[in-house]
């Protein structure tokens, strides 16, 4: 179990996982911050309680939250004085607005002005490829709803304002969700030599979705060479026979509906088999199907049985597993749905599987460019065209 | 009777915001499953629909809830029950299987938005059906 533990760990340490669903070590400061917001309340108490609705606190604790995050961040922040001061200048301006309505003035729109002020710079900074976490995320959920508070229409106003207004938080909250999206793929993308796919190198950013446990920074070593390759010459031999899809329905693999480029054939029996990295004995067959509509088996991917379990690496730095993390699971029918949104939840009627089993593909495909981990796209399309072509 | 009405109206304005909030984050929940659903089948049919009609309630529940409107409450509070459900699951996977909670914006609007939801509108009940505290001033002949 500690064994199990500690690998869970690793994996799921910064290292391995997306930042998206993690606390960025330079956004601590951030959180920290938030213990001003007890002492900010204990001298308001002292100096005598201003009277104002609930939603106006609500209000004030908002703006204050983020103003105590953005100056934490401001001292936790490496990314140079420029920010550093653009944090400080945000959280100087979310505390001129939370004391206006303390002292019982609306936010007005100054109010607006700094709150989507901050919510577009959180967006611009994602675009430009800043990996996104938790306290960001969490940052931004706040002021989207401070800024529903101060947008909201008076009593008296027209129904047409309060649609508008609305429809303006929609807006906002899919904004931040959609550039979330995007920096934290763009940040798995932008770090130097790192990721294609299933392939990492150490110090580089996973993109959502998916964990890499280390990797050292090495040459396969000849021997580590001469397993790997072992490794895809016995799996080629061995699942041969599967070339047709009806013999591998025969043996228990899930190939009803085969479709696509990357279909995934699972065989639920093998999966709980204890067997690990057998070349005979696949937990999945990877089809594809070819323009002329012959199925084509590209592969397999070989699955650890245990949760937390590290895959034997007998390349090395060649055979790297890899795990997966928040994956929305339907169970409607059961399929995979997607992956854990930024704001934080799957769609409803899935659940969150916050890891899997650590996972290799392997590609018997001859001329194969990478045997293990991802297989190019475009090279994938060039075979299967000039296999249709042949015949 | 006024102070309780103002009271209860002034909780379910809080809420009302708590609401818009949760309906913008389910319609951003849609829309990703739609277009999580040209990759993986399973986010097509069923939790694309189950999740687009909690967001229309939940936005429909935001303009309309009011404290004559118990309909409007009922919707609410099974809507908060199934992501209260759903987030009870996760928790438990997530606690089981990496000895980690699920991630905090996950807990803040999947568990802090509904709970904060469900005890505004018991509240706002509450205070409306509440007898007026009056002073013995007052009631005095």
């Amino acid at each position: 179990m500690n064994s199990l533990l500690a690998h869970v760990d690793h994996v799921i340490g910064a290292a391995g996982g997306s930042p998206l669903y993690l606390i960025g070590a330079e956004h601590l400061a951030g959180v920290f911050a938030l213990v001003v917001l007890p002492i900010g309340a204990f001298v308001i108490r002292r100096r005598g309680t201003p009277d104002l609705a609930p939603l106006q606190w609500l209000l004030a604790g908002l703006l204050a939250a983020s103003a105590a995050i953005h100056a934490g961040l401001a001292i936790g922040s490496d990314h140079g004085a420029g920010l550093s001061v653009l944090f400080v200048v945000d959280a100087v301006l979310l505390g001129l607005v939370t004391r206006r309505v303390l002292n019982g003035s609306p936010a007005g729109r100054l109010g607006v002005a700094v709150l989507v002020g901050s919510i577009g710079a959180y967006w611009m900074s994602a675009l430009r490829g800043e990996a996104p976490d938790q306290v960001g995320l969490a940052t931004k959920l706040i002021e989207i709803l401070a800024l529903a508070i101060v947008v909201r229409p008076a009593p008296n106003q027209s129904r047409l304002r309060s649609v508008a207004g609305s429809i303006a938080i929609v807006t906002f909250a899919l904004g931040t969700a959609t550039s979330s999206w995007i920096g934290a793929f763009r940040a798995s993308a932008a770090e130097p030599g790192a990721i294609a796919g299933h392939h990492v190198d150490a110090g580089s950013v996973a993109p959502p979705g998916t964990i890499f446990p280390e990797v050292p920074l090495r040459d396969a070593t000849p021997a580590e060479r001469a397993a790997a390759n072992n490794m895809v010459e016995a799996a080629r031999i061995a699942l041969a026979r599967y070339a047709d899809p009806a013999v591998a329905a025969a043996d228990g693999y899930h190939v009803t509906g085969l479709a696509g480029i990357d279909f995934h054939a699972s065989n639920p029996a093998y999966e709980h088999d204890e067997r690990v990295l057998d070349p005979a004995h696949p937990e999945t067959l990877v089809y594809a199907v070819a323009p002329d509509g012959r199925p084509v088996l590209m592969g397999a991917m070989f699955l650890m049985p245990k949760i937390g379990s590290p895959g034997p690496t007998i390349g090395g730095p060649l055979t790297v597993w890899h795990a997966h993390q928040h994956v929305c699971f339907s169970l409607t029918p059961p399929a995979l749905a997607g992956l854990l949104s930024p704001l934080g939840a799957c769609p409803i009627g899935t659940i969150d599987v916050p890891l899997t089993p650590e996972m290799i593909h392997i590609w018997i495909v001859p001329g194969a460019p990478e045997p293990f981990g991802d297989l190019d796209e475009a090279w994938k399309r060039a075979y299967l065209r000039a296999i249709a072509s042949r015949s | 009777m006024d102070t309780n009405r103002r009271h209860a109206d002034e909780l379910l304005d809080v809420a009302r915001v708590l609401l818009l909030l949760q309906g913008a984050v389910l319609v951003a929940t849609t829309i990703e499953a739609l277009i999580w659903s040209l990759v993986f089948p399973g986010a097509a049919g069923a939790p694309f629909l189950m999740s687009g009609a909690a967001a229309v309630l939940i936005l429909v529940a935001s303009a309309r809830v009011r404290a004559g409107r118990s309909w409007s409450r009922r919707i609410v509070y099974v809507v908060e029950t199934v992501i209260l459900t759903g987030l009870v699951i996760d928790l438990a996977l997530a606690v089981a299987i990496t000895s980690h909670v699920p991630p905090i914006v996950a807990l803040l609007t999947r568990f802090v938005l509904p709970l904060s939801v469900i005890g505004l509108l018991r509240q706002s009940t509450r205070a409306k059906v509440a007898p007026a505290r009056v002073s013995p001033l007052e009631a005095a002949p």
